[in-house]
């Protein structure tokens, strides 16, 4: 998760403007977006092909 | 006869080709139809009645002189307004593009033209596809045909709503994570997203490249194999297409399920509208009078659905729209502009990391479906919400109104595997809800022959909203 501080210097490197509420609602967003992606922490990757990782699907 | 506009486009191409119905008249209808609903419904964003009535003409004349092209000869269409068409405006939703007028066809624009479809107009949507509400500032939010205050779904939310109300007889859309399903089964009609790769993206505004399926919104099962037919096929202009046969109509022949394996992932169940469930509890009693074999399985990897499909689609999204992003965010919708830089808080190795697990959860989800012909569940976990409804309420909990529109939706759009919605009864609000089909990439026959013998066995497909 990222603190305020480092909420506000990300804005900052990614050139993202707004007034205070758009911010503060950028934000909640952005939390929940890290808090989704941080979910796929928890899946191994073990027993994946990676050969067929962009082979998405055969017709049958 | 049946108001001519709330016929099937297998039974109208029908009249047309025995010469009972002319095209002139068919668009005739449909053009007093709009003139009568759209000020409730705002369906479109562009009408092109004056042109369809002009093809409308040409058409009767080549049908009557014996050159009947097949069975979208003489069928008024609407596309959702993300299809490039030549000569003709595309926005993509937002006024930012309210100037933009293509200077070629998109390929399933081409091949509808072809096929002797006439082009009602371009649909409503929510802004570049993103949000599956069917809410829309710059050209006016969608209205759900069953009640007008509820949200038509989106993203392809006047897709929705023109077909349910009777406005054409077949609309496209495009799904990224359900915007095919979504407004079909919250507006009580048929969305069929095909396979992803069956249906050319060659003109089509992209959301996310590796998540977008166009496909058809119809009144029936069977009308949305004949759009599709119309549609798919391999395109040099789309490295993703693949050349597929064309599905065979032979499931219209019987509704025997002798013999088919219907598999319920229980969490497809879970946290879903009471109303809901039981509406699906009957849906399956249907499925099993008719033959089939039901069981339930388990898709413990769906818990991380909305994650995956995340860490793909809003990257992707942020990526296309970059250029507007930086130079003129303030016209962006701020619903969409939120989701789209949030795209950039997603890092590279979290997307790549999720393209990885994406091929792991279709490995596990491919696995059901070696036991099993189709998967069956629920469209939505609820009906159809009010405009601009930010919660939903489900047994209690409320939640974040477009996740739980999306929740059950992004499987099939994660994996690229065909689903259908089929409607399946009303609740005690009269707002109908949608059984959810889903099969085996480039199977979309076997999920057809199933959601036919279900429409078949059930009234749903005559109920018409009362506008």
């Amino acid at each position: 998760m990222l603190s305020n501080e480092e909420f506000q210097s990300r804005c900052e490197s990614l050139q993202i403007d707004g007034e205070p509420d758009y911010l503060e609602a950028l934000n909640r967003h952005a939390q929940a977006t890290i808090r989704s992606a941080q979910a796929l922490n928890e899946i191994s990757l073990e027993n994946e092909i990676p050969a067929m990782l962009y082979n998405n699907q055969t017709e049958e | 006869m049946d108001k001519i506009t709330h016929l099937s486009l297998h039974k109208q191409s029908q009249l047309l080709h025995s010469q009972q119905l002319s095209a002139t008249e068919l668009v005739d209808a449909y053009c007093k139809r709009i003139e009568e609903t759209e000020p409730l419904l705002n369906s479109f964003i562009t009408l092109t009645l004056d042109e369809a009535k002009q093809r409308a003409v040409g058409i009767s004349n080549q049908i009557s002189s014996g050159n009947y092209l097949g069975p979208l000869h003489g069928i008024p269409i609407a596309l959702k307004d993300l299809f490039d068409t030549a000569g003709l405006k595309t926005t993509s939703g937002s006024k930012i593009y309210d100037s933009r007028i293509p200077a070629t066809d998109s390929t399933v624009a081409s091949k509808l033209n072809s096929a002797g479809a006439i082009l009602l107009g371009k649909l409503n949507m929510h802004p570049f596809a993103y949000g599956p509400t069917g809410e829309n500032e710059d050209y006016g939010h969608m209205h759900n045909p069953w009640n007008l205050n509820k949200l038509t779904g989106g993203s392809s939310g006047g897709s929705g709503s023109s077909v349910a109300s009777g406005q054409c007889t077949a609309a496209l859309g495009s799904d990224t994570g359900g915007s095919v399903r979504i407004p079909a089964s919250l507006c009580g009609i048929v969305g069929f997203k095909p396979t992803y790769g069956k249906i050319s993206k060659h003109g089509v505004t992209p959301l996310s490249w590796s998540l977008d399926h166009p496909g058809p919104l119809t009144r029936t099962v069977e009308d949305a194999v004949i759009m599709i037919n119309a549609m798919s096929g391999a395109d040099h202009n789309d490295p993703s297409s693949v050349h597929t046969d064309q599905v065979s109509m032979d499931f219209m022949e019987s509704t025997d399920l002798t013999g088919v394996k219907i598999g319920v992932p229980q969490e497809f169940l879970n946290d879903i509208d009471p109303e809901m469930s039981s509406l699906i509890e009957e849906a399956l009693k249907v499925l099993r009078t008719l033959g089939a074999e039901i069981k339930t399985v388990s898709f413990p990897m769906h818990s991380y659905s909305e994650s995956i499909s995340n860490c793909i689609l809003m990257p992707e999204a942020t990526s296309y729209h970059k250029q507007i992003l930086k130079t003129i965010p303030d016209q962006i919708y701020e619903p969409v502009r939120l989701r789209l830089h949030a795209g950039l808080f997603i890092s590279a190795e979290q997307y790549v990391t999720a393209q990885r697990i994406r091929r792991i959860y279709f490995q596990e989800l491919s696995q059901l479906l070696d036991d099993v012909d189709v998967l069956v569940g629920p469209t939505e976990p609820v009906f159809a919400p009010d405009i601009l409804s930010e919660t939903v309420n489900i047994n209690g909990t409320d939640r974040n109104t477009s996740a739980a529109l999306t929740s059950l939706n992004r499987p099939y759009n994660i994996t690229g595997m065909p689903a259908i919605t089929v409607p399946c009864g009303f609740n005690s609000d009269s707002l109908p809800g949608g059984l959810q089909i889903a099969g085996k990439p480039f199977n979309e026959y076997t999920i057809a022959k199933v959601a036919y013998a279900y429409q078949e066995s059930c009234n749903w497909k005559n109920m018409l909203p009362d506008l």
